[in-house]
């Protein structure tokens, strides 16, 4: 296992760089922070969800990765860890939810020198009283497994709420609050903290779990023959623009178990929070304004369609409501 | 425990039945069925419970290369590959499964990705006998832990 500590990199190679090592076949651990600003779409999401005019009028580029989580606002504000790991080692997990705790149990012990008491949640985020503080993603290179996520110090939930392309203000003001509440960074939970400090932690708990590595700040020159081949690949425009999953722009994961999902159909808007298994929050609206008795019957149903039909208002055409429940319990 | 009966080899909680081969070559854990002169491909049960839900599949329409990947899924945050078991030109992709990739969690064995035609379905890593079956998913039991 090798280490490299890359200080700061321009957006696209921030990404590069772990496809690049698993692609290469180097087992490492990367350490870097992007100098820009840039979004970073998972395997399957599409650019369709984002707003495309917002992102080219604020020069904001966006990358489409190879392996998997959500759609993701990165800066300069988040210290990045990628960990590329030959899973036909003894050490090296194969089962995935066992590969996120050996990958990730550097960045816990990197929260707690901070004196947080962090968690894992599965499938893989680190939240600290409830909130999230580090979001994750993974995917296989052949017999190499890779895990890229990043430390939030700072995170923009205004801007992030800009740059997907949601239905309308409400949802729009809805998402940020949620994202303020259920979002965490470590300055806001331990004040100021810098880059570096985050780096040097990650750096020590990473040789504490995987043993003494020289730490290397270039590339070898086979990995940045890799970054230049990939960036050709990933940069292109048929890679952004290839077929990926329908974007469900009604239907937003602010964070484990917490959902926001919106729709309007013959005169009605409905707003619509849910956890894994109820409705949590809600706003239904008419033509003459809020409907608060439809709301409060409908605040802590269950994920069933059904019920969640008969507590809609009894004019509504029953495809209507049918719609209204699919959307508001997401599809289950 | 190995136990075979009704053509299933069974291996603690996995089982196969004996009526298609696996492919094992890099980690594939895929089956290949023959279906008249076409050949059905789905995931086995051990990648379909270990990975855990499917979110999203993918599934090309193209050419399959032997031991190349065909297709991509995604679970728990997870990326993986789906690698093409032998040479072959892919004659329907099963769009409900990468509509609904949940089926293949609940029903692996009824659950095919693609359909394909090939002039050689031997492949290189195919496994299909009852001890060898059993001998790789032990390893790969113990492999988890």
């Amino acid at each position: 296992m090798r280490l490299f500590d890359l200080g700061e990199t321009g957006w696209m190679e921030s990404q590069l760089v772990y496809h690049a090592l698993a692609s290469a076949g180097v087992e490492a651990v990367a350490v870097q922070r992007p100098s820009e600003t840039y979004v970073c779409l998972g395997r399957f999401n599409t650019p369709g969800e984002l707003d495309t005019e917002f992102l080219e009028r604020e020069d904001i580029p966006v990358f489409r990765r190879e392996i998997g989580g959500g759609t993701v606002l990165l800066d300069r504000e988040q210290a990045f860890y990628h960990v590329v790991a030959d899973v036909r080692k003894k050490e090296v997990p194969a089962r995935v939810d066992r590969f996120y705790r050996y990958a990730l149990e550097p960045v816990i012990e990197t929260f707690r020198d901070f004196g947080l008491d962090v968690s894992y949640r599965p499938a893989n985020d680190l939240v600290v009283d409830g909130k999230k503080a580090s979001g994750n993603g993974a995917g296989s290179f052949g017999r190499h497994y890779v895990l890229a996520g990043s430390v939030l110090l700072d995170f923009d939930t205004e801007l992030m709420t800009r740059v997907l392309d949601f239905p309308g203000d409400g949802f729009r003001e809805r998402a940020k609050e949620l994202m303020d509440r259920r979002l965490t960074t470590l300055r806001r939970e331990v004040g100021d903290v810098s880059y570096d400090e985050v780096r040097d932690r990650l750096v020590a708990n990473f040789e504490t779990a995987y043993g003494e590595m020289e730490v290397e700040t270039e590339l070898p020159a086979e990995v940045r023959e890799e970054v230049d081949r990939l960036r050709e690949r990933y940069g292109s425009a048929e890679w952004m623009a290839m077929e990926g999953k329908q974007p469900r722009l009604h239907d937003l994961k602010v964070a484990e178990g917490c959902y926001l999902a919106h729709c309007e159909v013959e005169g009605y808007e409905v707003l619509a929070q849910r956890s894994d298994d109820a409705v949590t929050w809600v706003r239904v609206r008419n033509g003459e304004g809020r409907m608060r008795d439809v709301e409060e019957g409908l605040v802590g149903a269950g994920l069933d369609g059904e019920e969640i039909l008969r507590l809609l208002p009894g004019d509504m055409s029953r495809g209507t409501r049918k719609h209204v429940a699919e959307r508001v319990t997401g599809g289950t | 425990m190995m136990s075979v009966n009704e053509n299933v080899v069974r291996v603690e909680e996995y089982e196969f039945p004996l009526d298609r081969r696996y492919f094992r070559g890099r980690d594939a854990h895929l089956w290949v069925r023959r279906e008249g002169d076409l050949f059905r491909i789905g995931m086995d049960q051990f990648m379909a419970e270990t990975a855990g839900y499917l979110n999203y599949l993918e599934v090309t329409s193209e050419e399959l290369t032997e031991g190349e990947p065909f297709g991509h899924f995604e679970s728990a945050k997870f990326v993986s590959k789906l690698y093409a078991p032998f040479d072959g030109e892919v004659v329907e992709v099963n769009r409900e499964a990468e509509r609904d990739p949940r089926a293949v969690n609940e029903d692996p064995y009824g659950t095919w990705l693609v359909e394909v035609r090939t002039s050689d379905a031997e492949g290189s890593d195919l496994v299909s006998d009852a001890e060898e079956l059993e001998s790789w998913i032990r390893d790969e039991i113990a492999a988890l832990d």
